[in-house]
């Protein structure tokens, strides 16, 4: 919010606003409802800026990823396997049986959306809060 | 199957945040006239409290007024002590609470994101923080949380308003995993409501004005919301869990 705000002025009609949610935006789980809370408050961020600067050409979008392998998913990964006593193996079967597409995203398979949404091919969409989950959140 | 399910909340307490004005006071009202004892939680409106306990009364049930800014921690400490003392224990929570204010995202300062951020959502943490342990310990209690269709859909002008109630709904969503079985955590995302909060007071008329393009075209009564509450706290509901109800005229068609 405080980033958005101190660069709009500089933004031009044809500009994108990029917001990190998480599919933990679109569903809740347990033992993490801080983190659900302020992930669903990105997308509900994204829908009325996007209506705002909508008349400006500014576009504003969400992207929610899944569980993506990087330092920081992995600790939340070894908490909860913590929490359920259970091996961090488990866990991680356990998450990736939900996936339509087999094996745990990298941050490499992000790439494509965003560079998606900050392009021309992008023009229509504003307000989106898009999934990219090996298929694991379908809404 | 055991006994019927039915609307009644006899010999339930249900303490409704906000409940002087609007949507909390229609809530206390139903579940009042469903049976349940009622605590009203207001802040600075004493006089309209008052009037909503002395109503209760005169329908024959019980009520207490309680004043607390439920977006301070210290005080929601207190008002969970209170109701404990009077009532020995919460079998509903209402977290009904909430404050818009309708300005342009540019001019919108660090004070008013926390200061609608505090009110619209941390009162949901620190209210549930407050009263789960309870309802743990009895395995028993429903929460049902006022969010908005705006929480949902965006609205220009109403940036943190927006965010803080589609916070309050993935807050819904952990805390109803987190809790299952025993304790029922549900949501209401009302469209345009006939209360102060959308009276040019609070809104432009414009604004006002945009509301009303929805498929019924026209605001809801505080009694209308009140009902889906009324269901959400009864064991009518008893298979819902994480849901967000959306009494909003057509406003949003998931």
């Amino acid at each position: 919010m405080r980033l958005t705000r101190a660069l709009l002025p500089l933004m031009r009609p044809g500009a994108s606003i990029i917001n990190q949610s998480s599919i933990w935006g679109k569903t809740g789980v347990p033992d993490f409802s801080a983190y659900v809370a302020s992930k669903h408050a990105v997308i509900g961020l994204t829908r009325s800026l996007a209506f705002e600067l909508g008349a400006r050409g500014i576009r504003v979008n969400a992207v929610c990823p899944g569980w993506i392998r990087t330092d920081a998913a992995m600790r939340s990964l070894v908490s909860m396997a913590q929490q359920q006593g259970r091996s961090e193996q488990a866990v991680e079967c356990d998450l990736l049986a939900r996936q339509a597409l087999p094996g745990m995203l990298t941050p490499s398979d992000l790439a494509g959306i965003f560079l998606f949404l900050a392009s021309a091919d992008a023009a229509a969409l504003t307000g989106q809060a898009i999934v990219v989950s090996n298929g694991e959140v379908m809404s | 199957m055991a006994a019927a399910l039915t609307l009644s909340l006899a010999g339930r307490t249900a303490l409704i945040t906000g409940a002087a004005t609007g949507i909390g006071r229609a809530i206390a009202l139903a579940f009042a006239q469903a049976g349940a004892s009622l605590v009203v939680n207001h802040l600075g409106l004493s006089e309209q409290a008052d009037v909503l306990v002395q109503e209760i009364h005169n329908l024959g049930g019980q009520a207490w007024a309680l004043e607390a800014d439920v977006s301070q921690s210290a005080d929601v400490t207190w008002l969970a002590a209170q109701v404990q003392q009077t009532c020995g224990g919460l079998d509903v929570l209402v977290n009904n609470a909430g404050i818009l204010q309708e300005k342009r995202f540019l001019d919108t300062t660090e004070a008013d994101w926390d200061r609608m951020l505090g009110v619209d959502l941390k009162s949901v943490f620190l209210t549930c923080r407050a009263f789960l342990p309870g309802m743990v310990a009895r395995q028993q209690g429903v929460i049902i949380n006022i969010a908005s269709d705006l929480g949902i859909l965006g609205r220009a002008q109403l940036v943190p308003y927006c965010a803080a109630k589609a916070g309050v709904i993935g807050l819904t969503r952990s805390l109803a995993r987190e809790f299952a079985p025993a304790i029922r955590v549900n949501a209401i995302a009302p469209g345009p409501v006939s209360t102060a909060m959308l009276s040019p007071t609070s809104m432009s008329v414009e604004s006002i004005q945009k509301e009303l393009d929805i498929p019924q075209q026209r605001f809801a009564v505080p009694e209308e919301i009140a009902a889906t509450a009324l269901f959400l706290a009864s064991d009518l509901s008893r298979f819902y869990c994480g849901q967000v109800l959306g009494p909003n005229g057509g406003s949003v068609m998931p």
